[in-house]
């Protein structure tokens, strides 16, 4: 029998005490794993280089109501802009492009936005990378042509059963109970393949076909054609670089210029992000505090269950003594006893942690179409063991020093 | 004496956690941003309004902006041109004059005589440090001294 | 020569003064020699052993155990010495209550450096009649079987020497006489030494060497002090 036999022989004779030690702190760092992951997961989605847009251009409101809608398909555009000022903002020296886009209309819950084709060709969701309708990244079809065609995102594609030639009618608005445009079926061409950002929650249509959907007024309609009364609820703009890939200097002189307009306002989705993670690092910030104390209440329970299995164990670590060992041996067991319950609740903890982050993820990707993943190596993963294995150590140096000063004979029964 | 030096301790990480802008008392300093990079000079109270200037090479450029912390909103005026009396540094009297002409910033329906954009060029410009200059503006249909005090600002308050 | 003394003093001090308890002149056991000591309980008797097993550090004299020197050594060096070279038998609760019977015969040999295989293991436990108890735990042996398990755990390392205070103290005669020749005669198989502490005759009577306490802690009498 060696030091190691020893140690798990005591862990399993108080098997009941060690489990719920470790099951403690197992969930302790689950909660602070899996928050951290998931905070870190969160910041690097909502900061992703804006998801493809430089700039957004948008009605007046909110900066972070237009961001919202035009990248993620949530909330709603509060108001449209004149085609003619979009395309004076095209003639700016700063702006290299721009895709317009008319969002308000949905099909079975999911957001059908009216855009320009380019928005397939030109648009790079991430970094050099475009939407894809080939076969071997996941995609099937085209890009639309004609006005009654429509391509679906790949998650709305998943959801709605969506296969090439299936039909549907867009409901005009994107709340429940909102009017469907019964009388205008429209065939989809393509599924786009997978990118992991909220467009594979969109379906698209061809920009003018929404003018000319009907249930819209003769205004809307006229729309089509005639440039001068178009409205759109916003672009997508491609600023200008200078020095390689530095966004021009000037974006922020058009951001001023566009925002005395009375119509319109320019939205830089690096700036506005950020400030909404700031406003939820709050609630993170707090849901953190708890996993930390709930790890902390876990590694007192460990410093309790320690102290209280040496009162028992008294008489048997005089023995150990008896038989030969040192002080310094029982002193190390009850620290081996601790550091295997803090560092096994520990690697459970992240375990679990990782199995919580996939169930979120999961409900997560249902509902905005971000990607987050399981497997995310996230900063807690590397800190967390060796942290633990310092608090286990620390929490068992009472009992251990105890156990160091135990009289022999005093917790011997000799008679002579 | 524990608990002195512990209050100590603490009054000093507030006081450095506010200069640092941590605290929200630190939010003000973000309404006198000069969104161009330039120096803010009162239109004669902070309240009033700001004439932000900015030299780029040879160019003077000019934005009347909003009062307070409303320093990223333009504030238009009637005048079709603006004639800076401007002393240079370390001289006594005025040895410059500026034109500045309206620049309409098409992208907010402005126009010359309802605009807040100005600009002027002058060789002196590029080696201009620092320099003082007046005028006159019409402001909300009042006449407005424009005091320039180029690079620090003006601000009576 | 396994124990030697000369002069082995011990005293236990404490706030209220300084207690003498053992000064013995001299005192030796050879090799594979069988001794009783016996005397009254509460005489010193357990004292002696706890300084020969290196529990506790003569306050003065020499006392050398085995070859070595134990008057100088660490605390700890006691412990590793006691371990390697050294069993120790109590009267009861000699075995840790969450091992069963094979693994407490397996702890004896814990701190040798050496270990010991649950086949040899298993055949100590046979020689001492227990080979079918063998994973069963102390709470579920009588008293008298607990012993049997101790000789066995006490034989696991090869010692030079056995001490055993009072072992069949908690027993009936019968069990007790069992238990004492059990350990004799695995004591005489295994070359080792033992020094057995009782207060009963009828077991002391068994050892052709024995010792009468008082007679060996003479010199404290003469200080007039514990007898």
């Amino acid at each position: 029998m060696n030091f190691r036999q020893i140690v798990f022989k005591s862990l399993r004779s108080h098997w009941l005490s060690t489990s719920l030690a470790i099951l403690s702190i197992a969930l302790g760092v689950a909660l602070l794993d899996s928050v951290v992951s998931l905070r870190e997961q969160t910041h690097r989605n909502l900061t992703q280089e804006g998801l493809g847009a430089d700039a957004i251009l948008g009605p007046k409101g909110s900066p972070l109501q237009i961001t919202l809608n035009a990248l993620y398909h949530l909330e709603e555009m509060p108001d449209k802009i004149p085609w003619t000022y979009y395309r004076k903002v095209l003639e700016d020296e700063v702006v290299a492009d721009g895709i317009p886009f008319i969002t308000g209309h949905s099909y079975a819950g999911f957001r059908v936005n009216a855009i320009d084709e380019r928005f397939f060709t030109a648009f790079e969701y991430l970094p050099g990378r475009h939407f894809s309708f080939r076969p071997e990244d996941g995609g099937q079809g085209r890009i639309f042509q004609g006005n009654k065609e429509a391509v679906a995102g790949y998650e709305a594609a998943r959801i709605l059963h969506i296969s090439l030639g299936k039909t549907f009618n867009p409901t005009c608005g994107v709340n429940a109970g909102d009017p469907v445009h019964v009388n205008d079926t429209i065939k989809f061409v393509g599924i786009m393949a997978p990118t992991g950002t909220p467009h594979d929650r969109a379906i698209y249509i061809p920009l003018k076909s929404f003018y000319t959907l009907e249930g819209h007024g003769s205004d809307v309609q006229s729309m089509a054609v005639d440039e001068d009364h178009r409205e759109i609820s916003g672009a997508y703009l491609k600023i200008r670089r200078i020095r390689g890939d530095v966004l021009h200097p000037g974006i922020q002189d058009l951001k001023y210029n566009i925002n005395q307009s009375s119509r319109a306002q320019l939205v830089i989705p690096n700036e506005v992000l950020p400030r909404l993670f700031n406003i939820i690092g709050w609630v993170d910030s707090v849901i953190m505090g708890i996993a930390l104390l709930v790890t902390l209440l876990a590694l007192l329970f460990l410093f309790i269950a320690l102290i209280t299995a040496l009162r028992e164990r008294r008489r048997d670590l005089a023995l150990l003594r008896c038989l030969g060992a040192t002080r310094r041996t029982v002193m190390g067991l009850i620290l081996c006893e601790s550091l295997f319950m803090s560092g096994t609740g520990a690697i459970l903890g992240i375990a679990i942690g990782h199995g919580v982050v996939w169930i979120g993820s999961e409900l997560i990707r249902v509902e905005t179409g971000l990607r987050f993943s399981a497997l995310y190596l996230s900063s807690a993963d590397f800190y967390i063991l060796p942290a633990l294995l310092l608090l286990g150590l620390l929490a068992a140096v009472v009992p251990a020093v105890q156990a160091y000063r135990l009289g022999v004979l005093k917790n011997l029964t000799l008679i002579s | 004496m524990f608990v002195g030096t512990f209050v100590k301790i603490m009054s000093a990480t507030l006081l450095a956690a506010v200069c640092c802008g941590l605290l929200p008392g630190a939010e003000k300093e973000d309404g006198h941003k000069a969104y161009h990079h330039g120096c803010l000079n009162a239109l004669g109270t902070c309240e009033n309004g700001h004439a932000e200037v900015r030299i780029d090479g040879d160019t003077l450029k000019l934005w009347f902006v909003g009062g307070g912390t409303d320093t990223n909103k333009a504030v238009r005026i009637t005048n079709k041109e603006i004639v800076l009396e401007v002393t240079l540094n370390g001289q006594k009297a005025p040895s410059e004059k500026l034109v500045l002409k309206a620049v309409p910033n098409s992208l907010a329906e402005e126009k010359v005589g309802d605009c807040s954009q100005f600009e002027g060029k002058a060789g002196w410009l590029r080696h201009a440090k620092r320099f003082f200059a007046i005028s006159t503006i019409t402001l909300k249909s009042k006449k407005q001294t424009l005091r320039i005090e180029y690079p620090d600002g003006y601000d009576p308050d | 020569m396994i124990v030697k003394l000369e002069n082995l003093q011990f005293e236990y001090r404490s706030g209220a003064g300084t207690f003498p308890i053992l000064n013995i002149p001299s005192w030796k056991v050879e090799e594979e020699e069988q001794t009783a000591i016996t005397g009254m309980s509460g005489s010193g008797k357990s004292t002696l052993l706890n300084l020969i097993a290196g529990l506790l550090k003569p306050t003065g004299g020499h006392l050398e155990v085995c070859g070595v020197n134990l008057s100088e050594l660490s605390e700890s060096r006691r412990d590793k010495f006691r371990g390697q070279n050294l069993s120790y038998i109590f009267q009861t609760f000699n075995l840790l209550q969450g091992y069963t019977a094979l693994e407490n015969v397996m702890l004896g040999a814990a701190f040798t450096g050496r270990q010991l295989d649950r086949h040899t293991a298993r055949a100590l436990l046979d020689r001492v009649g227990l080979s079918r108890r063998s994973g069963h735990y102390p709470s579920q042996l009588s008293i008298g079987e607990q012993q049997r398990v101790a000789i066995a755990q006490a034989l696991a390392k090869k010692p030079k020497l056995i001490l055993a205070d009072e072992p069949t103290g908690s027993l009936d005669p019968y069990h007790s006489g069992e238990v004492v020749e059990l350990l004799c005669e695995t004591c005489r198989e295994n070359g080792c030494s033992l020094v057995l502490v009782s207060h009963e005759m009828k077991v002391a009577e068994r050892f052709s060497r024995r010792e009468d306490f008082a007679v060996l802690n003479r010199g404290l009498s003469g200080m007039g002090g514990k007898q």
